[in-house]
């Protein structure tokens, strides 16, 4: 049974090449566009695994991360943050809610978040 | 007739007694000096004298007669003696005078001796106003060794006062002489009776008249430095004597008329006298000062509290008031005032006045005459101006002379610029200003003059704090305010770098997975040339996203937030081969040999992720700038003593031209020669490299001949791991420890 993956990302150009990269690997993949709609997806789906972007309208990825984190199915999802912040207060914010990785898009080729991925389910 | 021959002797010889004995006790206080002591001596023997004479003229028997003239004798002798070593002490000693003076004492016991001798005085002459004894053929003896004495005195004191310049001590020699003529020749007739010549007894006068021309000279000239002692007994005799004639007669009058009221006045009298003899004594203080003792006034006193008053105040007004005050007490001076001339408006003003009558409008006075005048810087009296006769001193004498003026001092400042004249009108007691005063007041006008100098240099630098201070304001408002406004471009730029970097950031990873996804070339319908292409703008791209990286940590480092140092432990060959592998084309390329000198097995307790930034950063460099097929050394020297390890990346390069050397850990700057070789830095990486280095408690440094190399070099404590100080920051849940570093990926 293919790993569900959810992709929380604003930018629909991004979250397309995300999309196109890992169902080349087979993952099936939901989308969502803001907080909310992440939030809504997430229970609805109960993902493998979710990539999350911090910087989004309504509610932006710290927030929505907050609240899921409250929720009784949300505890244990897992969870990689996928910004362009790379401050520190925001790595240790992430981190304070359970993150697994927390990665800088623009540093990261797909082939190398492919790898973190599976290196994820692996574990 | 019984008046004058009866009374008239007991009466003198009494004022004689009470006054001679007045001056010796006088003299008495003030005895250290030898000539007071040796006229302590002759007014005891005076004092004896005239007792004794006293004693005998009141006698009726022979033998008390002859008893209290052998008395008088055995004070007299010391007379002869005495008498010419006081001429010695008043005038000089030399060695014949020496040998004179001993044979003089010792020649004065002999005739103490003999003097009690019938073979001296024996037997009474009566006469009409009295008895003396008779002389006999040892007393001859005794006259020629007093006349010669008295010879020799009066040849000491003469040839002084011939040879004498200072006028003041010309007068005090004449008031001894005076004094001493009417000692030994009208006091020597006491010894006429003793050879049988009846002559009446003025000789009990003398005493009274000597103490009254000694005291003349010592309060008029200061004869013998006991002024102050003789003005005290002067104010308490007087005002004793004031106080208690009226008391007296009052308590006479009252015994007279209401005697049983006696004790009552004597009580109210006694308690009014009380009430009433400081004022009086106070009054005749003045009084005694004002016309007595005018010029007296104890110098080293008037130069303390002047000095004291001069050093209180750096007022130019107030030292002028308080030392006018003060001079116009010593001296009593009639009128007293000060003028100032001003340099810059070219005039004199009145600064201090008191009692002249100046002529309205401005004082006529050649500054330049005036300062010609007094270029010795001496005072001047009004006489010697009136002598000088020069056409140019004239219109000054004149000036003076109408202003009733006595006395000129002028003050200098800067050691010969007149600055002001002190002008004194005559004294009170009518004495003119003698050479003493003007010694004083030469002193004094030098006194105030550096006093002036103190002040006006005050003056000058308290106007030029003023200025400064108010220079210094407004320059620092001014840039406080350019601080300001600075403080807030530059926080605008780095909140603008920062968020024009993050928002560019996310167009760059379009960009970048796009290629990648396109580079796959999935569907295979890409040609060769193409993917080239793509591989183009992939490096392009990721070129782009270091640069916006860099100024990412830049605005990081600007605003302030140091770099949150997450530290672990890792093998540092491993960072290093990472690296490497990251720069094989260039290395490859130029035909490059990395020399690694570091341990395989060294880790090491740092920020993984910077730390490998650094190691980028200059490794990069190195390859950059080396020429072709030389080598690049990685080097590690640890310094054991500091605690550090001292890493170092070493080229064969171009260098860094010496002009420049200072400037390359600014950030932007890069090297003139770098940039003609390389276009593509940003001049960040080596300012963020060093501030990477400094957050770990280490410091970056390099040295470099340009042509023939660079080593860039870095130290970084030999940390033991088990103090993480800042690790404490990132609470990581436990099962997600291994992410914290993971937000680079390995290329």
């Amino acid at each position: 049974m293919a790993k569900k993956i959810l992709i929380i990302e604003d930018d629909l150009i991004l979250a397309k090449a995300l999309r196109a990269s890992l169902e080349e690997e087979k993952f099936e993949v939901i989308e969502a566009h803001d907080g909310f709609e992440g939030l809504e997806a997430a229970e609805k789906n109960l993902p493998d695994l979710i990539l999350c972007d911090i910087s989004m309208p309504k509610m932006d990825g710290l927030t929505m991360l907050e609240k899921m984190r409250q929720t009784d199915w949300g505890q244990k999802l897992s969870v990689i943050m996928l910004t362009n912040f790379s401050d520190e207060e925001k790595i240790s914010l992430a981190l304070k809610h359970s993150v697994f990785r927390y990665l800088v898009k623009s540093d990261w080729d797909l082939s190398q978040i492919i790898e973190e991925v599976k290196k994820e389910f692996a574990s | 007739m019984s008046i004058v021959n009866n009374l008239f002797p007991k009466i003198f010889s009494l004022l004689s007694l009470g006054f001679i004995i007045s001056l010796s006790i006088i003299v008495l206080k003030n005895s250290r000096k030898l000539v007071n002591k040796l006229f302590f001596s002759l007014t005891l023997i005076l004092d004896l004298w005239v007792f004794g004479s006293f004693m005998m003229f009141g006698s009726i028997f022979d033998y008390q007669i002859i008893f209290w003239d052998r008395f008088i004798y055995a004070a007299v002798v010391f007379w002869p003696a005495l008498q010419y070593h006081f001429s010695l002490a008043v005038t000089h000693f030399n060695n014949k005078r020496r040998y004179l003076l001993i044979l003089a004492y010792t020649l004065t016991p002999i005739f103490l001796i003999i003097s009690q001798s019938n073979q001296f005085v024996s037997g009474v002459f009566r006469y009409k106003w009295g008895a003396h004894t008779y002389a006999h053929s040892l007393h001859h003896y005794y006259l020629a060794f007093f006349a010669l004495s008295s010879l020799l005195f009066f040849y000491n004191l003469i040839k002084k006062y011939r040879a004498e310049t200072d006028r003041l001590e010309r007068k005090r020699t004449l008031y001894y002489i005076f004094g001493f003529i009417v000692l030994d020749f009208i006091g020597g007739s006491a010894f006429l009776p003793a050879y049988q010549i009846p002559f009446y007894p003025i000789f009990l006068a003398t005493p009274l008249i000597f103490s009254l021309i000694i005291a003349y000279a010592i309060t008029y000239f200061g004869l013998m430095d006991i002024k102050l002692i003789m003005r005290r007994y002067f104010v308490y005799i007087l005002s004793l004597f004031s106080v208690l004639a009226p008391t007296y007669i009052c308590l006479y009058y009252v015994e007279i008329f209401y005697p049983g009221w006696l004790f009552f006045f004597s009580l109210l009298l006694f308690i009014l006298s009380l009430v009433f003899f400081l004022n009086v004594k106070n009054y005749f203080y003045r009084f005694s000062n004002k016309y007595f003792f005018s010029s007296l006034y104890d110098f080293n006193e008037l130069i303390y509290s002047l000095n004291n008053r001069l050093r209180a105040s750096l007022d130019i007004g107030q030292i002028f008031q308080s030392t006018m005050g003060l001079l116009g007490q010593a001296f009593h001076s009639k009128a007293i005032a000060i003028i100032n001339y001003s340099p810059r408006l070219k005039f004199w003003t009145i600064v201090y006045n008191q009692d002249f009558i100046f002529a309205k409008g401005r004082i006529s006075l050649n500054y330049q005459t005036l300062s010609e005048l007094f270029v010795s810087g001496r005072p001047l009296a009004l006489s010697d101006l009136e002598k000088s006769n020069l056409k140019a001193t004239r219109g000054l004498f004149l000036y003076f002379k109408n202003l009733n003026a006595e006395l000129i001092v002028p003050i200098k400042i800067k050691e010969k610029q007149l600055s002001s004249l002190m002008i004194f009108g005559p004294k009170e007691s009518g004495e003119s200003y003698n050479a003493k005063d003007i010694r004083v007041l030469e002193s004094v006008a030098s006194e105030i003059g550096l006093s002036l100098e103190n002040a006006l240099l005050y003056q000058s630098v308290t106007r030029f704090n003023v200025k400064l201070k108010d220079e210094v304001d407004k320059a620092t408002k001014q840039l406080q305010e350019q601080n300001e406004t600075l403080k807030k471009l530059d926080q605008a730029k780095t909140e603008f770098i920062g968020i024009a970097s993050h928002q560019l950031r996310t167009p760059l990873t379009g960009i970048r997975w796009f290629t990648e996804l396109l580079l796959k070339n999935n569907e295979k319908n890409l040609s060769a040339k193409q993917l080239d292409f793509l591989d183009q703008v992939s490096a392009s791209n990721q070129r782009m996203i270091r640069l916006v990286n860099d100024l990412l940590d830049v605005s990081h480092i600007e605003t302030g937030r140091k770099f949150d140092i997450i530290k672990s432990e890792f093998r540092l060959a491993e960072v290093i081969d990472e690296v490497l592998k990251e720069n094989i084309f260039l290395i490859s390329t130029k035909g490059l040999k990395i020399q690694n000198n570091l341990p395989q097995d060294l880790s090491i307790f740092a920020d993984r992720e910077k730390i490998k930034q650094v190691w980028q950063n200059l490794i990069s460099n190195a390859t950059k700038y080396s020429g072709d097929k030389t080598t690049i050394t990685i080097t590690l020297n640890p310094d054991k003593n500091k605690g550090l390890n001292i890493f170092g990346v070493q080229d064969q390069g171009i260098g860094i031209p010496k002009d420049q050397q200072a400037q390359i850990f600014n950030k932007f700057f890069r090297a003139s020669n770098a940039s003609l070789k390389h276009s593509d830095g940003t001049g960040l990486g080596l300012y963020i490299a060093r501030e990477i280095i400094r957050a770990h408690g280490g410091e970056m440094w390099f040295e470099s001949t340009e042509g023939q190399g660079t080593d860039f070099l870095f130290s970084l404590p030999i940390a033991s791991k088990s103090i993480p100080i800042s690790a404490e920051k990132t609470i990581i849940p436990k099962q997600t420890v291994k992410a914290n570093k993971t937000n680079k990926p390995k290329q």
